[in-house]
């Protein structure tokens, strides 16, 4: 029997919303995250961070720690891997810098002690003398001519050359002749736009606890969103081998996108290592706000030619994007995702990475497509202003469907972008009268999707429940999905699937836990892991039965003798097999691997109520609401999570979040106190609705959903703001300051 | 061939106009075969650069298959988060 | 670190002021904790005064309310006879970080970690209120207002604490109100705080205090502005000059809460709807 097209058409399982199998750990404070480990003996490590945006290391001297008996181990860049290139290389630089400090909180050297607060004393004795060097940390003054230099050499090929050492990537797609398309234009727009810095703001901080042996063995038990990425990168940065660092995932309190990245993993190992003991590092808020990676600020300028009735005659960006002290920044993403929920004739899109005095950049939920999308969409919602337009009617005019030329090359294969257009304009918020005072925004936004390297095992159990190892991290309910998939695939209830995160050392590469492409990949991994199991059971009956494999057949969790030639035998369940398994040819496991490729693309709209107090600039958001195609939703509640989620992080980076940098290049607000994610009391209840234009390239049709819940919410909450306030807001977040000042400005 | 299209920042590094007419069976092979023909592209490449064949977006894979009459389009690298 | 934990006013007398070392004395530790794990403070000596009976005294006695040292946030926003004298000192403990937090933290607390941006002290000043201080010299009896020095800092001597904050009864026809700004809409430090007492006779105004919060060092007297709306009835030109004078009296620095000008502006519209509140208080009451 082939299985390979088979696939559920009508879902007994899927599509339900079964409970959490996490839940009852979280909710009772049982569940184990990276903080939650310890073993005997166990020390703690400590990072000394640079005070100083940018500043040659002139000499580090530990003298006073070496008699020091609390200190158990101190380690510098010295006690790293010396030859690496590329991107091993900017960790590594990141992670513990070698020659410079090149921002604020920039590694220096670590040491572990029996307690924190010994290592902490530690710290203050180790003396570092400092060159202090003019630093930068805006982007356009990074890119200017006589820009302090962060490195040289780091530019991408791209770059044209003879420009600023600090622009290290370019970026430039599109098609048509713009020129020619403004010529057609009734209305010509154009504007710049500026955005902060962004963090994540997960909630459990980064944490490990790692050992390393002398025979170079270790073990690593840390929140991240890869733990083979860990295991990948420690082994690099020590010099060891991938599969002899073994590497746990703990429960992660929230990622982002941020814990893609690896920060303190090889610190704690080398720290291991010298010390023969486990060492535990947690971060502190404040060295997670200087140190690990928000995501980049931009200056963007858009141009955009309309005729009367809507139709967009051509578009132009360019979105510049720093990334830290590093090369990396999502300026390729944003010059992509700006245009893409429009059918152009004629577009043009160009992105920079720049470098600047700031921690590196670290991924943040479809980094890169938020701010160009605030920056187009502003412009779009003007131009409905100014032409009486209907901003849903104008989104749909010029929407792309199935076979639209995308503005960053390819067609487009099915999507949903014009069923959620459709879904806003005749849901309830739309219709619903605008207060007085209210301003009422729309937004769209895109977002690609991932599939990436995929491995699971699926493990029949001798009473016939089924155990699945996966290697992503559970970060938005996958193991309560692929259960499903599991329990629909198999015929077998919910609740006899346990689906487990396996260690590095269980399953073969698992790609990181991030593009929104778990339940695409693992899923799609999952349901042929499962069918896989179907064809072995059904193998195995039919070895029992001493029939062919052609003369058996898989229905309803049944295996069956095919058609009276075969037989008269009692069909067999996946209990019946597994009973006897270890007498018939021993255990049954269903197996995946793969790079699933055919992730299916994702468009969103939201709609936003906002209301701006005149008087002090606050803002409150009144309605929200988000509409997005799921391709499939496997459980709904997951998927309004993430919508829901998308939304809040959006309305927070709109609104209130920001990097604040003082003259000295110092973060200001390296804490939740002044870096102002929003709290509970700050959000509305957040409406969702889940569009189905199910994804050609997965069984199921899913797509992935994490990440384009945020890509709309800038521009939709800026429109709004924008309506209520009078004026254009071009620069967020929108705090009240700024939305006063740019009140004063507007009023002359 | 496979018609094949390139970003316009990479396009900027080649003389010839799109699409160019590319030979290989799979994704890999059409990429070496890029590379050799346009042998300024080969630092582009080797930085990192995803593709869709026929509208199917090719994020990572060179043994994807790639048709006679196969459009390919080159697009950089892109990551999620 | 040393931990103490005296049962009576008299022990916590001798075993504070006899220390010699930095110490820090703990009630519902919602800043010395923070303090203590983020390293901030160090301190030789922690003394926990929840278990002394008398610091968690609540009544009237003496023509004062009487809140001692360990009395929660809570108690206070939850006491409805106090609520309706007093709602402006209420609002200010109320906004104190969050329901959790309410849950421990105190008044002399708040007042003790000195902040500019305290919420529980404008209110307070506003009213007049005084504290009950206890050293080797035996107790005394200062007002809110002189016992702050600037940021983090009161005056008190090194074998002195506060044991009580006594708020007068309230006047008749007269009531308080307190508002602050912040970006978020809890859980947050007040760009700009204001309390308001006033009283009214005929419907206008008699008397009127106006204290602005985290717009200088220490809490600011707007007595000009109090001034201005003196036997007003808050009519539409009286607000209006009281807001900017307002804005004029506030000396606030350029941080990352707030511009200069930005922290004025705020400073001038919180005045005049704290004034409207209460005034609107004030003619319930009448």
């Amino acid at each position: 029997m082939a299985f390979d097209n088979v696939s559920a058409k009508s879902f007994k399982v899927v599509g339900t919303r079964p409970e959490r199998p996490d839940g009852i750990e979280k909710v009772t404070g049982q569940a184990r995250f990276g903080a939650d480990a310890y073993l005997p003996g166990m020390l703690h490590g400590a990072i000394l961070r640079s005070p100083h945006a940018h500043a040659k290391i002139l000499s580090i001297d530990i003298s006073a720690l070496e008699n020091d008996k609390s200190v158990k181990a101190v380690v510098t860049r010295n006690d790293f891997e010396c030859n690496l290139t590329g991107e091993d290389w900017n960790i590594l630089e990141n992670i513990m810098a070698g020659e410079k400090a090149l921002y604020d909180g920039h590694a220096i050297a670590a040491v572990a002690c029996s307690s924190l607060l010994e290592a902490k004393d530690a710290l203050k004795k180790i003396i570092v003398q400092y060159e202090i060097l003019p630093h930068v940390t805006d982007v356009e003054e990074a890119m200017k001519e006589n820009a302090p230099v962060i490195r040289e050499g780091s530019a991408r090929s791209s770059v044209p050359k003879g420009m600023h050492p600090n622009i290290v990537g370019y970026h430039e797609s599109g098609h048509g002749d713009v020129e020619a398309g403004f010529k057609e234009a009734d209305l010509i727009l154009e504007e710049n736009f500026r955005t902060e810095a962004a963090h994540q703001g997960y909630i459990e901080p980064h944490a490990c606890l790692a050992t390393m042996m002398p025979d170079g063995k270790g073990e690593v038990w840390c929140c991240t969103q890869g733990h083979f990425n860990v295991a990948k990168v420690c082994a690099k940065l020590l010099g060891s081998d991938a599969s002899q660092i073994r590497v746990t995932a703990s429960e992660i309190g929230g990622g982002f996108g941020g814990k893609t990245a690896v920060f303190i993993e090889p610190v704690a190992l080398a720290l291991s290592k010298k010390a023969t003991h486990p060492v535990k590092i947690v971060m502190s808020r404040n060295e997670i706000f200087r140190a690990t990676g928000p995501t980049s600020s931009t200056s963007m300028h858009v141009k955009i030619g309309m005729k009367k009735n809507g139709k967009i005659t051509a578009a132009e960006g360019t979105f510049k994007l720093q990334g830290g002290a590093f090369p990396g920044s999502p300026m390729a993403e944003s010059a992509m995702c700006a245009f893409a929920p429009y059918e152009l004739d004629n577009v043009r899109s160009v992105g920079w990475d720049v470098m600047c005095n700031r921690p590196k950049q670290a991924a943040y939920r479809a980094p890169g497509s938020p701010m160009a999308a605030f920056a187009v969409e502003s412009i779009i919602d003007e131009f409905c202003k100014r032409l009486k337009l209907d901003p849903i009617e104008v989104r749909l005019i010029n929407a792309v469907t199935e076979g639209s030329k995308s503005s960053y090359g390819p067609k487009f294969q099915r999507i949903g972008l014009v069923e959620t257009l459709e879904a806003a304009k005749s849901h309830p918020h739309y219709a619903a009268p605008i207060e007085r005072g209210v301003g009422r925004g729309i937004s769209c936004g895109f977002w690609f999707n991932f599939g990436g390297e995929t491995c699971v095992s699926l493990a029949l159990s001798e009473d016939g429940t089924a155990s699945l190892s996966v290697g992503t991290p559970d970060i938005g309910g996958s193991r309560a999905s692929m259960s499903q998939i599991v329990s629909e695939e198999l015929n077998i209830p919910y609740e006899k699937v346990r689906a487990t995160v396996a260690d590095t050392a269980t399953l073969g590469y698992n790609e990181i836990s991030h593009g929104s492409r778990v339940t695409f990949a693992t899923g799609l991994a999952t349901i042929k892991a499962a069918q896989d199991m179907k064809k072995k059971l059904c193998l195995r009956a039919a070895k029992v039965w001493g029939l062919d494999e052609e003369a058996v057949y898989w229905e309803e969790g049944y295996v069956k003798p095919a058609g009276p030639n075969a037989g008269d035998h009692e069909p067999l369940s996946i209990a019946d097999i597994a009973k006897t398994m270890g007498r018939t040819g021993g255990p049954i496991v269903g197996h995946y691997e793969a790079s699933p490729e055919g992730a299916g693309v994702s468009f969103a709209t939201h709609i936003v109520d906002a209301k701006v107090d005149k008087e002090t600039g606050f803002t409150s958001i009144e309605r929200y609401t988000v509409i997005q195609d799921a391709g499939k939703a496997i459980h709904p509640s997951y998927v309004e999570g993430q919508f829901q989620g998308g939304a809040a992080q959006g309305i927070g980076w709109a609104l209130n979040e920001e990097y604040i940098y003082d003259k000295k290049g110092i973060l200001q607000n390296a804490g939740f106190l002044d870096y102002r994610i929003p709290v509970a009391s700050d959000l509305p209840k957040i409406d969702t609705e889940i569009i189905e234009v199910p994804n050609p390239g997965h069984p199921y049709g899913v797509r992935g959903v994490g990440e384009t819940s945020i890509c709309p919410p800038l521009a939709a909450i800026a429109n709004a703001v924008s309506s209520s306030a009078g004026i254009r807001m071009k620069q967020l977040p929108m705090s009240p300051p700024k939305i006063l000042e740019a009140m004063d400005d507007n009023n002359g | 061939m496979a018609d094949v299209y390139l970003w316009a920042g990479a396009k900027r590094l080649i003389e010839d106009e799109s699409p160019l007419n590319i030979s290989g069976k799979t994704v890999g092979e059409l990429l070496q075969n890029l590379v050799v023909k346009y042998p300024n592209l080969k630092n582009i490449v080797r930085e990192g650069v995803s593709c869709s064949v026929d509208d199917k977006l090719v994020f990572n894979s060179s043994t994807e298959t790639v048709f006679e009459n196969s459009e390919v389009y080159i697009f950089e690298r892109i990551s999620g988060g | 670190m040393k931990y103490e934990a005296p049962e009576t006013i008299d022990q916590a007398i001798d075993i504070y002021s006899k220390f010699n070392g930095s110490k820090k004395i703990l009630a519902g530790g919602t800043d010395v904790l923070v303090q203590l794990r983020t390293d901030i403070v160090r301190p030789e000596m922690v003394m926990n005064i929840k278990k002394i009976n008398s610091l968690h005294e609540f009544c009237i006695v003496d023509g004062y309310w009487k809140i001692g040292a360990a009395v929660s946030a809570s108690k206070i926003t939850k006491n409805t006879a106090f609520i309706s004298e007093w709602p402006g000192i209420a609002e200010g403990v109320g906004l104190i970080g969050s329901t959790q937090i309410q849950n421990r933290a105190t008044l002399v607390g708040n007042l003790s970690n000195a902040s500019p941006a305290a919420d529980g002290i404008p209110a307070l000043v506003a009213a007049n209120a005084k504290v009950e201080i206890v050293g080797q010299q035996g107790s005394r009896v200062k007002d809110v207002y002189s016992l702050i020095e600037g940021p983090g800092k009161l005056h008190l001597s090194k074998d002195e604490f506060i044991t009580h904050i006594l708020i007068p009864l309230q006047r008749d026809r007269s009531a308080d109100c307190y508002l602050r700004f912040i970006p978020r809409t809890e859980m947050d430090i007040a760009v700009v705080g204001c309390g308001v007492n006033l009283s009214v006779k005929n419907q206008s105004i008699s008397s009127a205090k106006i204290v602005l919060g985290a717009v200088g060092p220490k809490v600011i007297f707007a007595d000009e502005a109090a001034e201005l709306v003196l036997n007003s009835r808050l009519d539409k030109d009286v607000i209006l000059k009281l807001q900017r004078m307002c804005e004029e009296i506030a000396t606030p620095i350029s941080d990352k809460r707030g511009s200069i000008r930005f922290r004025r502006q705020v400073a001038g519209v919180l005045a005049k709807r704290a004034l409207q509140k209460a005034y609107a208080r004030a003619l319930e009451v009448s």
